[in-house]
């Protein structure tokens, strides 16, 4: 026997000792309420309950086991050295009832229970209440520090981005210079309107003159007065020898994608002044 | 005393759960900022190079319309290249200030320049110079009219002399 066994005593006291009760309560039966049961026991007992420290236990055929004690006879009890307190053996008025069932009646419970016990519960919540707060401390701490190398992540992030845009920008010495993130918003959206695809295109008057003079009759002895051009439209008056009118109207076939509009002729002896219109065909459809 | 222990426990759980929660809801916000940061850095990135792919190109419509003296200058500079007398150039004016429909965006409202230029006594051979060099020196600008009467006869027809008038137009980003 070790000094904590004899230390830790466990009495076992006559079943005539306690007051014994049975009832019949199916909803205590997987778990007994020691409360409820010492109320629905309370009629049974000779003694007031308040004058009496109550256990229960459940037995195999779904009643209840209630025992009460006297209270004044726990007083005498030393809580320093005894640990537990049951009932010896179960009473003989009561069959069915197992040595399980005692097992479960110790009388040293709330308010009676040993002081050793006590202080051992009570250390157990101290180490408990110090693993929490250290497994806390060291939650916050981690949490912290990742809070820490998160805002590390931003702030470089954020001079990423400052120096992003001090490099597109240049150097500003210019302390009244806008900040470089609207500068540097208001480039781009400057460079998108000035270099970007514009939403229409002009037409171009070049293409048209070139194809025009690609066309236009070398060996024919035209003097041109008026030559007039856009990209959809051509409007030429020129003089000519009557005789070459013919050879002049095979050149001008060779417009190709244009709609020429009746010409108008004006016969001066051997010359011809001729203005003509040529109209490019898919203008001359839509219309 | 259980119940004191019993509470004192309570309050002490309660707490650090607080203080944990704290700190994770803190943590959450400066990863719910970094995302957006990064995000940002990201668009950066990608407007940064939009930038210098932007700058590489040539300016085709201009912020505010061109003020003719400086259109003028470019003139001289092109007929200078192909070899046209300045006296060539006879005048240059304001011909025309329309106004685009807004864009898709409805943020950009464009409008078309136009300028008429006046070249008195140029060949058709240096009507074409003149038009190329214009071209490859001012993209921005389009040659959307052109109009040649004839000015003095010669023995040969591709000396005849001819006075040209050239509208140019131009996109312009306005108010």
């Amino acid at each position: 026997m070790t000094h904590a066994e004899s230390t830790h005593q466990v009495l076992r006291w006559p079943a005539n000792r306690f007051y014994w009760a049975i009832v019949e309560e199916r909803n205590l039966r997987t778990h007994v309420r020691i409360g409820a049961a010492s109320y629905l026991a309370e009629p049974i007992f000779p003694v007031p309950l308040e004058q009496l420290q109550v256990t229960a236990a459940p037995l195999d055929d779904g009643r209840v086991l209630v025992c009460g004690l006297d209270k004044s006879s726990l007083e005498s009890v030393d809580r320093a050295t005894v640990v537990a307190l049951y009932p010896e053996q179960p009473p003989p008025m009561i069959e069915g009832v197992g040595n399980a069932a005692i097992g479960r009646l110790n009388m040293l419970r709330g308010c009676y229970l040993p002081r050793t016990i006590r202080t051992a519960r009570f250390h157990l919540i101290l180490i408990g209440a110090i693993a929490l707060v250290a497994v806390a401390t060291l939650l916050c701490t981690g949490l912290s520090n990742r809070t820490s190398h998160l805002m590390d992540q931003i702030a470089r992030s954020r001079e990423r981005i400052a120096e992003t845009q001090r490099t597109v920008l240049g150097h500003s010495n210019n302390r009244h210079d806008q900040p470089p993130e609207l500068r540097f918003t208001a480039e781009l959206r400057r460079l998108q309107q000035t270099r970007s695809v514009p939403p229409i295109a002009l037409a171009d008057a070049t293409a048209t003159l070139q194809l025009l003079l690609a066309c236009w009759p070398e060996n024919l002895h035209t003097t041109t007065e008026l030559m007039s051009i856009t990209a959809t439209s051509i409007t030429v008056r020129f003089e000519i020898p009557s005789a070459e009118l013919s050879a002049l109207e095979e050149s001008l076939q060779n417009l190709d994608g244009w709609q020429r509009q009746q010409p108008e002729i004006t016969n001066r002896g051997d010359l011809a002044m001729i203005a003509i219109r040529f109209v490019l065909a898919q203008v001359e459809k839509d219309s | 005393m259980n119940r004191r222990v019993t509470i004192g426990a309570c309050i002490l759980i309660g707490s650090a759960v607080v203080v944990v929660i704290v700190f994770w809801h803190r943590m959450g916000e400066r990863k719910a900022e970094l995302q957006v940061v990064r995000a940002a850095w990201e668009r950066t990135l990608m407007d940064a190079r939009a930038i210098e792919e932007l700058r590489s190109q040539s300016e085709r419509v201009s912020l505010r319309a061109r003020p003719t003296q400086d259109v003028i200058a470019r003139i001289h500079a092109a007929l200078a290249e192909c070899g046209i007398p300045p006296d060539r150039f006879a005048e240059l004016r304001n011909d025309s200030d329309t106004s685009l429909p807004s864009t898709a965006d409805g943020n950009t409202h464009y409008r078309i320049q136009s300028l008429a230029l006046s070249l008195r006594g140029l060949t058709v051979a240096d009507l074409g110079g003149f038009l190329d060099s214009w071209s490859r020196a001012n993209p921005s600008w389009t040659i959307t009219r052109i109009t040649l009467a004839h000015a003095r006869k010669s023995q040969d027809p591709g000396d005849d002399k001819f006075d040209i008038s050239v509208i140019l137009s131009a996109l312009y980003v306005g108010d």
